[in-house]
């Protein structure tokens, strides 16, 4: 089967795993009282390893999916050089609009809209492995994309 | 909230939705002082409101009660301007009010409570939820929520995507959701905004697979947690390859800094030994034909170390809707009739102190 799809899968592009991408802060922070309060120092030992373990093993920078970008009618097809490219499983979906929006040359603000599965548009905010685990087909999260609204 | 897995009497479901819909937090909201005329001194917007309803549709009504302290002229501020928080922290406005009490509130309380200082210079109690709006763009806390002002329409859109997201979930396809009539598909989202359980569950119950066992759970875990920062040191042992990545490593080191962690994974409606169920099976959920996935088995999988119990909570305990739920409970009852509007089921991890 792999060697029927249109391109190769291809390796860190650049674009998406630049540090501007990158979340500089926590997508969904904790107020200081309650930072200080869940700190490793003030939990029981085996709690606290637990959860150094979830963040360790959970969505890391380094693990990534892969994501396979599809052209709705009358949206320009992708270059094959990134029709599949892979993600950190840790970036939010901003991420990959952003990096279609360089891709496409369509600058922030209208005309661009991108669902998954061709069925919903996620939420910028959502983490790319979460949005991979619970919707990918053959191991990729298919986004496709469109110059005007789809799929109301 | 009575034991969700511990009886399959519908009524008894639907006697727990009914106190799902009817469930209300007080809440006390302030105009932020750098954006009152009265700095510190105004009198909040009190009011109970729906846990299932979102914080944006109080902001009409806000920047009502707050016009005549507002040092920005009034005229040129729109609701859809305003947004919250909570300690300090912005509030996503996509999250149910009831959601955000749980994650910001209730997740810490079992260890708040070993904390004598903190609870007293803390607000001190759990209710009401007090938070503060601003209507002023600039902040970049703003940017940090990643999201467009909550107009009318983009506050819609966002809740029928979720709606989608878990119907794909439920079903494979959003064929259910697709094929909703437009006048339905409206009510979905008025009888959210009305809190109108009757008609919510009318069209709710046309969206559940009905004779074939559902695909997945719309579960989403939401996890606080606390880092102690120092193991995200660049990496010793770097390939040749890998170091030239080694700069933007370094931007990923942070202050020690709570967040919430939100994990999703496909979590089928049984624990099938065999095979996924297929069309063909017809198996229908009650026939006994496989394990079904409790609470405790999908917590088990999704965080092994934090739920080494699939029966018993031991580190930690799950709560939704503001209470805790046995591990037992079936997942598809719970989704069924303890779900959010939206379809998905809420779970918040409550660290035992």
């Amino acid at each position: 089967m792999a060697s029927t799809r249109p391109s190769a899968v291809r390796e860190n592009t650049d674009d998406l795993d630049s540090p501007s991408a990158a979340p500089a802060e926590p997508e969904l922070p904790l107020s200081m009282s309650t930072s200080t309060l869940l700190h490793p120092s003030n939990l029981p030992s085996t709690t606290a390893q637990a959860l150094q373990h979830i963040h360790e093993t959970l969505d890391p920078p380094t693990q990534k999916v892969t994501i396979r970008f599809q052209p709705l009618p009358g949206a320009p097809p992708p270059s094959p050089k990134w029709a599949a490219v892979k993600v950190s499983a840790s970036q939010n979906f901003e991420s990959v609009v952003s990096f279609l929006r360089k891709k496409l040359g369509v600058k922030g603000g209208n005309g661009l809209f991108v669902y998954v599965n061709k069925v919903f548009a996620p939420g910028l905010d959502e983490g790319v492995g979460g949005l991979w685990r619970c919707f990918k087909i053959d191991d990729e999260l298919k986004v496709s994309y469109s110059m005007a609204p789809a799929f109301g | 909230m009575p034991a969700v897995g511990q009886n399959k009497d519908m009524n008894d479901l639907d006697a727990i939705q009914q106190q799902i819909w009817d469930a209300r937090i007080p809440l006390e909201i302030r105009l932020s002082a750098s954006e009152s005329r009265l700095y510190d001194q105004s009198e909040p917007y009190v009011i109970s409101f729906p846990r299932l309803a979102y914080l944006p549709f109080l902001l009409p009504r806000l920047l009502n009660y707050f016009s005549e302290e507002l040092i920005a002229d009034i005229e040129t501020i729109s609701p859809e301007a305003g947004y919250f928080t909570f300690d300090g922290v912005p509030l996503k406005w996509h999250f149910p009010i009831g959601l955000l009490y749980d994650i910001y509130v209730l997740s810490t309380q079992d260890v708040e409570s070993h904390d004598a200082e903190r609870s007293l210079t803390f607000n001190g109690k759990a209710i009401p939820f007090r938070l503060e709006v601003r209507f002023s763009q600039s902040s970049a806390s703003t940017q940090q929520l990643h999201l467009i002002s909550p107009s009318p329409t983009v506050v819609q859109d966002s809740f029928i995507n979720s709606v989608k997201e878990a119907d794909f979930l439920r079903s494979g396809t959003a064929k259910p959701i697709m094929s909703l009539s437009a006048a339905d598909s409206k009510l979905l989202w008025s009888s959210t905004q009305e809190n109108d359980l009757a008609v919510f569950s009318r069209i709710h119950a046309g969206l559940l697979p009905s004779n074939t066992p559902w695909r997945n759970i719309p579960l989403r875990v939401y996890l606080p947690s606390t880092t102690a920062g120092t193991d995200v040191e660049p990496e010793e042992n770097v390939t040749i390859e890998a170091a030239s990545e080694q700069g933007k490593n370094k931007s990923t080191i942070s202050q020690p800094q709570g967040q919430i962690r939100v994990i999703q994974s496909q979590i089928p409606s049984y624990l099938s030994a065999s095979t996924a169920p297929t069309t063909s099976q017809m198996r229908l959920p009650s026939s006994g034909g496989g394990t079904p996935q409790t609470l405790g088995t999908a917590l088990h999988t999704l965080l092994p170390s934090l739920f080494p119990s699939r029966r018993t909570p031991i580190l930690a305990k799950p709560l939704l809707h503001g209470a805790p739920v046995p591990m037992n409970a079936v997942l598809e009852e719970v989704a069924t009739k303890a779900c959010y509007a939206d379809g998905w089921v809420n779970i918040v991890v409550a660290i035992s102190g």
